[in-house]
């Protein structure tokens, strides 16, 4: 499929309408940049996050793609320019997220090392977007992963469904296929949260599984240089 | 923006010296994971059987069997699991609720629900509402809260509690707009009971503007 390059696609897997209608109240208020196209692509009944985000890569032609969870919600009403603004500083920076691991610690848990980037909190009294926007000054930060919670691309690598047949280490996974690819990945600096992650009790039953099939495939290869 | 580590690594060299903190990062993991999943049928039973009992109260519909639900959610039973299901964690708050609405002649909130999850449901909802009132969303996304609510039979008490009790920021902000939301429906006792919670709820420097629109309210209505 030819990209339009000037299309925005969110592809969103979805088990829970409710929080999928609110996350989609939010894209709906979003500045749309002139002369661009926005398409929501909600994914129902997927096997696995990383099938359904491969099912979803098939059915649009946009070149950049927003792949987040249906618990996220986009706060920042100039989101759309400011990703626009990121790519637009290297034309390497295949991947933007909002949370991230500049060094991924050696047991592959993110939240085991330093993170950068910004979320929605409790202590937020600074949600107002009113006449913020990212300016390439605010800087980014280049990691080597970042939260699934939501991954922007402007390139197609498909995921990795054929190892992650879960709902864990799918994301990690693809920052490591994009940077396999030569493509860098940034968290840019976020002076207001520019999303609230509305996620709740996490169960990680499986998660163990998937981290030893990550640490099998990725770590300790030479495919970075 | 830096987030900090969730994982004190000097501790854990602290402990084990002379270890390298490759060994130490993935021993304490596989002894992490090797406890959850040891346990992973523990909490799947347990979670399962305690909202099996509310479920089934819920379902008898008379003030006795609501009562009971109190005496479930007050278990230590209850208090263990509750950090490990969601819809156990906010269904304390609609205990609280009930407590507050029984012997009035409000609706009971659990005569809205019948089962744990018609909560957990009427809970995030409001959570959304509140956000978008912090988030000061256009006035037609902020009315849609009074629909919900009056469509839910949700009274000024269940609202309050829930605001009280729910993860949202700037709840002084919040609890002003839900109180004009109000008024505009002209529920004036229902404004003044919002302001008049959260006064005694806020810290004392915001207790000041609670307590000027309370004036205004009493004043003008």
């Amino acid at each position: 499929m030819g990209k339009n390059k000037r299309k925005f696609c969110f592809i969103i897997c979805v088990n829970n309408e409710q929080y999928f209608d609110e996350c989609q109240m939010y894209i709906q208020r979003l500045k749309v940049p002139d002369g661009y196209t926005v398409e929501i692509l909600p994914i129902r009944g997927a096997k696995c996050m990383a099938a359904g985000y491969n099912y979803g890569m098939t059915l649009t032609d946009a070149k950049y793609k927003i792949y987040m969870h249906q618990d996220v919600f986009i706060i920042n009403t100039n989101f759309l320019n400011d990703i626009l603004t990121v790519f637009k500083q290297n034309w390497k920076i295949g991947m933007i997220g909002m949370v991230g691991s500049p060094s991924l610690p050696s047991d592959a848990i993110m939240w085991h090392g330093a993170r950068v980037g910004n979320l929605y909190a409790l202590d937020s009294q600074n949600v107002d977007f009113n006449g913020y926007e990212y300016c390439k000054e605010d800087g980014m930060t280049e990691v080597e992963a970042v939260d699934g919670l939501m991954m922007v691309t402007k390139e197609d690598i498909l995921w990795r469904e054929d190892l992650f047949d879960g709902w864990d280490f799918y994301d990690i996974s693809q920052c490591f296929e994009f940077r396999k690819k030569g493509f860098r990945i940034v968290v840019p600096e976020q002076k207001k949260p520019w999303c609230i992650h509305e996620d709740g009790v996490l169960n990680l039953w499986y998660y163990d599984k998937y981290r030893q099939i990550f640490k099998e495939e990725y770590l300790g290869k030479n495919y970075f240089y | 923006m830096n987030i900090e580590s969730k994982l004190d690594i000097e501790e854990l060299r602290a402990a084990n010296p002379g270890i390298s903190d490759e060994d130490l990062l993935e021993d304490y993991c596989r002894n992490l994971f090797r406890e959850r999943k040891e346990l992973k049928p523990l909490v799947s039973a347990g979670v399962c059987a305690l909202k099996g009992r509310i479920n089934e109260k819920l379902q008898e519909r008379r003030e006795v069997a609501y009562d009971a639900i109190l005496g479930i959610v007050n278990t230590p039973e209850y208090e263990r699991l509750v950090s490990m299901d969601d819809e156990l964690k906010v269904f304390s708050t609609a205990a609280t609720i009930y407590q507050m609405e029984r012997g009035g002649q409000y609706p009971l909130i659990f005569e809205q629900i019948e089962y744990i999850d018609d909560y957990y449901r009427i809970h995030q909802q409001m959570l959304f509402y509140f956000r978008r009132m912090q988030l000061r969303l256009a006035k037609p996304l902020l009315v849609e809260a009074m629909t919900y609510i009056r469509a839910h039979k949700l009274t000024v008490f269940a609202v309050v509690q829930i605001l009280l009790d729910c993860k949202t920021g700037e709840k002084d902000k919040v609890a002003l707009t839900l109180a004009d939301l109000y008024l505009e429906q002209k529920s004036v006792k229902e404004a003044l009971f919002v302001v008049s919670v959260m006064a005694e709820n806020c810290s004392v420097d915001q207790r000041d503007k609670f307590e000027q629109k309370k004036a205004e309210i009493l004043e003008n209505f």
